[in-house]
């Protein structure tokens, strides 16, 4: 079992997708690009990053490259495959829902 | 899934198999990356080097950790694994020779005997027969509601409205059994064939080898002859077609050859002619066959439905079964091979528990080890899913051993067999899948047999271990029993039927068919037939004849005398009394029961004056006497004859003992026996023909000669018509009775099979407890006690579980031959004799070898060396 992390473990792969939908990342990158799209609110810790990035990639939503990153170290880049950017999609409308119908609720309650 | 995720899945999933090293050193260098730029990030925020890298080391962890999380991900760790605890688990078994070869021997008997009965399961249900698409032919015949159990064929005014009215069928035709004297080089020879209606070929879509089928009304007399009489008569001549052969004394031209494996529902046919059934034929006597193709969008039972609605309106005491061609053609194999099913899966069942308790008697002797594994960090479910593997090595070593045994027991059965190809059952084979069935019960058979003993290696502790190994045990030898009682009870029968009394001498009595075609005397008149010239006047003289052959007696009975394919009812009645009473009703010649030496309890036998211009006579059996006057004297008392004799009562002038009719049956049918002399001169369809047929028996020294001189004397009188089934009483008994005789062996020995894999599981139960109790023996033996009291001690146990296996036996056997009980001739099921001797000697062999050979073993061991042996 993964050790429980600090997000919901569909959370973690959605922000994982939707980190690698502009652009092909590094681990190192991708857990930056998610503290500063979320205003560093989101941190997300190595132990459960690398786990669900080897998840998504034997899921065949991303798939891996090795090549220089900006330092000139050669680097394993992410990027979205096609089905990936599929699922993407398919996940923000769940999320998008599922948050909708959680804000109801804590409105009316 | 799209198909390129799909693609890419198993591109990775065989990367994680095959480049599984890359695959780690490239995780090593993705996580190195990772902790270098955080290194270089807390120097960027002013840390030393040093207290960058244990900044960074801090907050990373563990790496090894996420390192094993993420190869977790590759979903392929169960893989290694299995491969890996294979690996150990064949050197385990390696280790454990006899273990190994006891586990695998039991599963290879289950397994090997669940292959064979797949094979010819499937043969049944799937092999090629010689139409098209036999899936949807159908056989439809009548019964009447008042005897449903029995079958009969269907009348002729059935069999039209069907045609007319139904809208089930792409094509429907009829059959009829059909026998010819066909003229040949080499002499007259009396063949038995088929007529077929165009529309059966249609129906069959069966593809002649040469030539072709009848398509509609023939313009002359026209025959589709059979592949083996070609080959065997026709001396394979190629030019075959359109020759004429003489057929019943006129020409007939041949139109077609079947193939070598054409046949349909009687399995002896040689040649087919047309059949034309119309209003003209007699409506309501019921001898058709009928044969249908469903069309495509039918299923059986709506045609069963319209077949049966159209019926109700014709006749309301009759119905009509719709079977498939298969049932029609196997089904009276099947409950023997459901009986050897479920044979086969108690003995799966016994070999699962054996090799169960084997394991389980092993893994509490491998306790410590697993132990370590435990400590060491193996997971239950890790330890479970070795021991799983192990066992499935078993399993599968199992098939590797039941597959030569399977092969080997359907090359043999066919040999074994009574008449080889007479069932016509397509050979069973090794189908992929008959293989891929055997392999699931391969799989569930390690499924069972491994389930407790994995949950006992991982200290899962079975409450009383030993109970439960004493419970299995017990199981064994209840199941071993009651297969055992089933194959004594089938074994009795069988013995039974073979020595069963007839009432008649049937030694050295031959017997040989003699028979007019019906169509040379047979003349529809009416509703009735009228026989001329009358068919009588000739069997006279072949009669007379025969009666001048020197050394023999000689008589004759409208059918053979034992196991008769066709039987001759009729109906007997009492004057004052409206009841009907079922019975059968043989011609038969002067001197008849004398010939036949049968047991006359009363009165006399038919003799030479019993003429047409005398009083109606017959002699009856018991059972008819019991039937018609109970209690009362029969002698000289008058009855009616339906058919036959309407009208004119018939006067008792004898009385035998019961003659079976068929060696199968065990209950006795009302019989009465009236001269061929005496026959009448015009009939109601039914029976017309048994007027035209004698089966001749002599009684002589040899029936070699005896068939000789009765052929010659038939062809002096008639040289038109040939003698057939020649042969003797005897002979025709055996034939029948045999075919049980393979069914007997087979169960016979898997019985026997299970008792023995019964034996093996309490002796290896017993010999490894002993094993672990050596030291113990040791001391007592050191201590001064007998070599007997350590028997005595260590055979207690063994001979409790023997004796709840016994007791929990006896009943479960009396159940299972209440479920044979319909295979059994004259066993009761329940047989003390038979299930005791079973139980008697089950007991006594699997007691002295499992436990007495292993105890002995270990009380003569000196004890000096048993308790240094540390």
């Amino acid at each position: 079992m993964p050790k429980p992390s600090d997000l919901l473990q569909g959370t973690l792969d959605l922000l994982i997708l939707k980190a690698l939908a502009r652009e092909a990342l590094h681990g190192w990158a991708i857990s930056k690009r998610i503290g500063s799209l979320s205003g560093d609110v989101l941190s997300v810790q190595q132990g459960s990053l690398y786990p669900a990035l080897h998840r998504l990639e034997q899921q065949g939503w991303i798939e891996a490259e090795w090549r220089d990153s900006e330092t000139g170290r050669s680097a394993k880049f992410y990027s979205l495959t096609p089905d990936g950017k599929t699922q993407l999609e398919l996940e923000m409308a769940n999320w998008r829902r599922l948050s909708s119908a959680v804000g109801m609720v804590l409105k009316k309650a | 899934m799209t198909l390129g995720r799909l693609l890419r899945i198993v591109r990775l999933r065989a990367r994680s198999v095959s480049g599984h090293d890359q695959a780690d050193q490239e995780l090593g260098a993705e996580l190195a990356f990772h902790f270098e730029q955080l290194v270089a990030e807390n120097v960027a925020d002013g840390l030393t080097p040093d207290d960058a890298r244990a900044a960074a080391r801090r907050s990373l962890g563990n790496a090894s950790i996420i390192e094993e999380e993420c190869r977790d991900q590759r979903r392929v760790g169960w893989l290694e694994d299995f491969w890996r605890d294979a690996i150990y688990g064949l050197g385990t078994l390696r280790a454990t020779r006899t273990f190994t070869a006891t586990a695998v021997l039991s599963l290879g008997l289950g397994i090997g005997g669940g292959t064979a009965i797949l094979a010819v399961m499937d043969s049944v249900y799937h092999g090629s027969l010689p139409f098209r698409d036999p899936d949807h032919l159908v056989i439809a015949r009548s019964f009447a509601f008042a005897a449903p159990q029995q079958s009969s064929g269907v009348s002729v005014r059935d069999y039209l409205a069907w045609q007319e009215r139904s809208r089930s069928f792409a094509a429907m035709g009829a059959s009829l059994v059909d026998q010819q004297d066909i003229r040949f080089d080499t002499g007259i020879e009396h063949v038995h064939g088929q007529a077929f209606t165009p529309s059966l070929f249609e129906a069959l879509d069966a593809k002649p080898w040469r030539g072709r089928t009848f398509s509609g009304p023939e313009a002359e007399r026209v025959v589709v002859i059979g592949y083996e009489l070609w080959r065997r008569q026709l001396g394979s001549d190629p030019h075959i077609l359109n020759r004429t052969v003489e057929m019943n004394g006129s020409a007939a031209r041949i139109i077609g050859v079947m193939p070598p494996d054409f046949h349909y529902v009687v399995d002896d046919a040689q040649y087919w002619v047309p059949l034309s059934v119309t209003r003209e034929n007699s409506m309501t006597a019921r001898f058709l066959i009928v044969g249908a193709r469903l069309r495509p969008d039918v299923s059986f039972d709506e045609a069963q439905t319209e077949l049966s609605q159209i019926g109700r309106d014709l006749d309301p005491a009759w119905g009509v079964h719709v079977i498939s061609v298969r049932r029609g053609l196997f089904g009276w194999m099947l409950p023997s091979l459901y009986t050897m099913t479920a044979g086969v899966v108690l003995l799966l069942l016994i070999a699962c528990a054996n090799v169960s308790v084997l394991l389980l008697a092993r893994s509490s002797a491998r306790l410590p080890e697993m132990k370590l594994r435990s400590a060491l960090g193996a997971g239950r479910g890790r330890l479970i899913r070795q021991s799983l593997t192990e066992t499935l090595l078993l399993g599968m070593l199992g098939f590797a051993a039941g597959l030569p045994l399977a092969w080997g027991a359907m090359r043999l059965a066919p040999v074994l067999t009574p008449q080889p190809g007479s069932t016509h059952l397509p050979l069973p084979v090794l189908s992929v899948r008959v293989l891929l069935g055997a392999l699931s019960v391969a799989g569930i058979a390690t499924l069972v047999s491994g389930v407790l003993p994995a949950l006992t290696c991982v200290g899962i502790r079975m409450p009383r271990s030993n109970a439960l190994r004493g419970l299995m045990l017990s199981a064994q030898i209840a199941v071993a029993l009651m297969l055992l009682t089933s194959a004594g009870l089938l074994a009795t029968s069988f013995l039974k039927l073979s020595t069963r009394e007839y009432n008649f001498n049937t030694r050295s009595l031959a017997t040989f068919d003699y028979r007019i075609p019906p169509q040379e005397y047979l003349h529809l008149d009416g509703g009735t037939y009228l026989l001329r010239p009358h068919p009588v006047a000739m069997i006279e003289r072949v009669f007379e004849r025969l009666r001048r052959v020197p050394g023999a007696t000689v008589a004759g009975i409208s059918h053979p005398p034992v196991n008769s394919l066709i039987l001759p009812r009729f109906e007997a009645s009492v004057e004052g009394s409206s009841v009907r009473y079922p019975v059968i009703n043989f011609q038969v010649t002067a001197d008849y029961f004398h010939v036949i030496q049968a047991q006359m309890i009363a009165g006399r036998d038919i003799e030479d004056g019993d003429t047409r211009d005398r009083p109606q006579v017959a002699v009856i059996n018991e059972t008819l006497a019991k039937r018609l006057w109970p209690g009362k004297d029969p002698l000289h008392k008058r009855f009616g004859l339906s058919g036959l004799h309407e009208g004119t009562p018939v006067e008792v002038v004898g009385v035998i003992r019961d003659i079976p009719f068929r060696s199968t049956a065990t209950n006795q049918e009302p019989a009465a026996y009236t001269p061929f002399l005496q026959a009448p001169a015009v009939v109601h369809g039914q029976g017309a023909n048994m007027f035209g047929q004698m089966t001749f028996v002599m009684r002589g020294a040899s029936s070699a000669e005896l068939l000789a001189a009765g052929r010659m004397a038939v062809a002096e009188i008639d040289p038109r018509h040939a003698v057939s089934s020649e042969g003797t009483v005897e002979g025709r008994i055996h034939g029948r009775t045999r075919e049980g005789a393979f069914y007997v062996a087979v169960f016979l020995t898997m019985a026997c099979v299970a008792g023995l894999i019964a034996g093996i599981g309490v002796y290896g139960t017993t010999a490894y407890a002993i094993e672990g109790r050596r030291r113990e023996i040791g001391i007592r033996l050191a201590i001064g006690a007998g070599a007997l009291e350590v028997i005595a001690m260590l055979a207690r146990w063994t001979l409790g579980v023997l004796g709840v296996g016994i007791l929990v036996g006896i009943p479960l056997s009396a159940v299972a031959a209440r479920l044979i009980q319909d295979q059994l001739w004259s066993v009761a099921w329940w047989q003390p004799e038979v299930i005791l001797l079973v139980s008697a000697v089950t007991v006594f062999s699997i007691a002295l070898v499992a436990t007495l050979v292993p105890s002995l073993r270990a009380a003569r061991v000196d004890p000096a060396v048993t308790i240094r042996c540390e």
